[in-house]
């Protein structure tokens, strides 16, 4: 099965050097989709700003795939 | 071939000489199982009880999409399917994750075993309680913890199990494991697993080399994971009698 990698962005680059093997483009994708929501239930985000994960999908020949982001924004309402 | 399993429990159990004797000289064979196969797969209705002698395996049941879902991990001295003769088949998988070496013993066998050895009997039933136990503090621990605390968790019980059969080296371990077996375990996407080793690794935390972890300051992960060994009913509790 095919090798995809998934950089992730939010600020820094985070690289994947070890990659997920996956049918297709389409279940790496399908993947791709899934990662941004989890990152953010499980990290949360800054208050004030919009804070965006973004994630970059390449095949094992560098090829870019896909990308997506995902952008939280928080804004306190209490003075 | 009894060691790991022994040496697990003797902190808890005294076993005597006899019965030492009487599972050293069962019928006990030894199988050599590649990495990534089934030892008994879901279904089967097993003749023998397997226990890991040497390598990692796990407990593993699949989704629809062909997903596994990794339910435990198994190291040397864990007993894979003791019960299960009584409720028939296996309802999930016993697979290596790297080469394993496992002891089979004939369930008749077993059963003669345990009916003349009465504390063989209670240090397997045991066994199969501190099984459960682990089975919940994981429900827990995927259910209810972020990300980091999870990784932390698996990385303080695998410590923790590993020092009871003897198998870690100061406050680390070999941990031949991928991503994708830590993400199956944990509920956690392989990606979002390699970003969290590096953020528990720039915490220092953990620090991993290769395929071995080392736990620098193991009282910081344990109170980051929220770990508390009791689960693994490795020592007897100071009120509990000495059984067997």
């Amino acid at each position: 099965m095919p090798r995809y990698f998934f950089d992730i962005y939010d600020g820094h680059t985070e690289r994947d050097d070890v990659g997920t093997e996956f049918a297709g483009p389409r279940e790496a994708v399908l993947h791709a989709k899934r990662i941004l929501p989890e990152i953010a239930i499980h990290e949360g985000w800054a208050d004030g700003h919009c804070q965006a994960f973004t994630v970059l999908v390449t095949d094992d020949e560098g090829h870019p795939v896909y990308s997506a982001a995902l952008c939280c924004i928080g804004t306190w309402l209490l003075r | 071939m009894f060691g790991s399993f022994i040496r697990k429990f003797e902190p808890r159990f005294s076993l005597s000489d006899a019965d030492r004797d009487a599972l050293e000289q069962a019928n006990v064979h030894g199988r050599f199982v590649g990495p990534r196969t089934d030892i008994v797969s879901e279904g089967d209705v097993p003749d023998h009880l397997h226990i890991i002698r040497s390598g990692l395996a796990c407990r593993c049941k699949f989704l629809p999409d062909g997903t596994r879902v990794i339910l435990a991990f198994l190291i040397p001295g864990d007993v894979c399917d003791l019960n299960v003769p009584i409720i028939g088949a296996l309802d999930h998988s016993i697979a290596t994750l790297t080469l394993c070496e496992v002891a089979r013993v004939p369930h008749d066998v077993l059963g003669r075993l345990t009916a003349s050895y009465p504390s063989l009997d209670h240090v397997l039933r045991c066994a199969a309680l501190v099984d459960e136990a682990i089975l919940r503090e994981w429900l827990l621990v995927v259910g209810h913890r972020p990300a980091d605390r999870r990784l932390a968790h698996v990385f303080c019980e695998l410590l923790v199990r590993f020092q009871s059969v003897g198998l870690a080296t100061g406050n680390g371990y070999e941990l031949p494991l991928t991503q994708v077996d830590l993400s199956d375990a944990l509920g956690l996407s392989p990606v979002h697993v390699n970003r969290t080793l590096g953020s528990l690794k720039r915490r220092r935390l953990i620090a991993l080399d290769g395929k071995r972890v080392a736990i620098p300051d193991v009282e910081a992960l344990k109170d980051f994971a929220m770990f508390d060994p009791a689960y693994l009913h490795l020592a007897p509790e100071a009120n509990a009698p000495r059984v067997a």
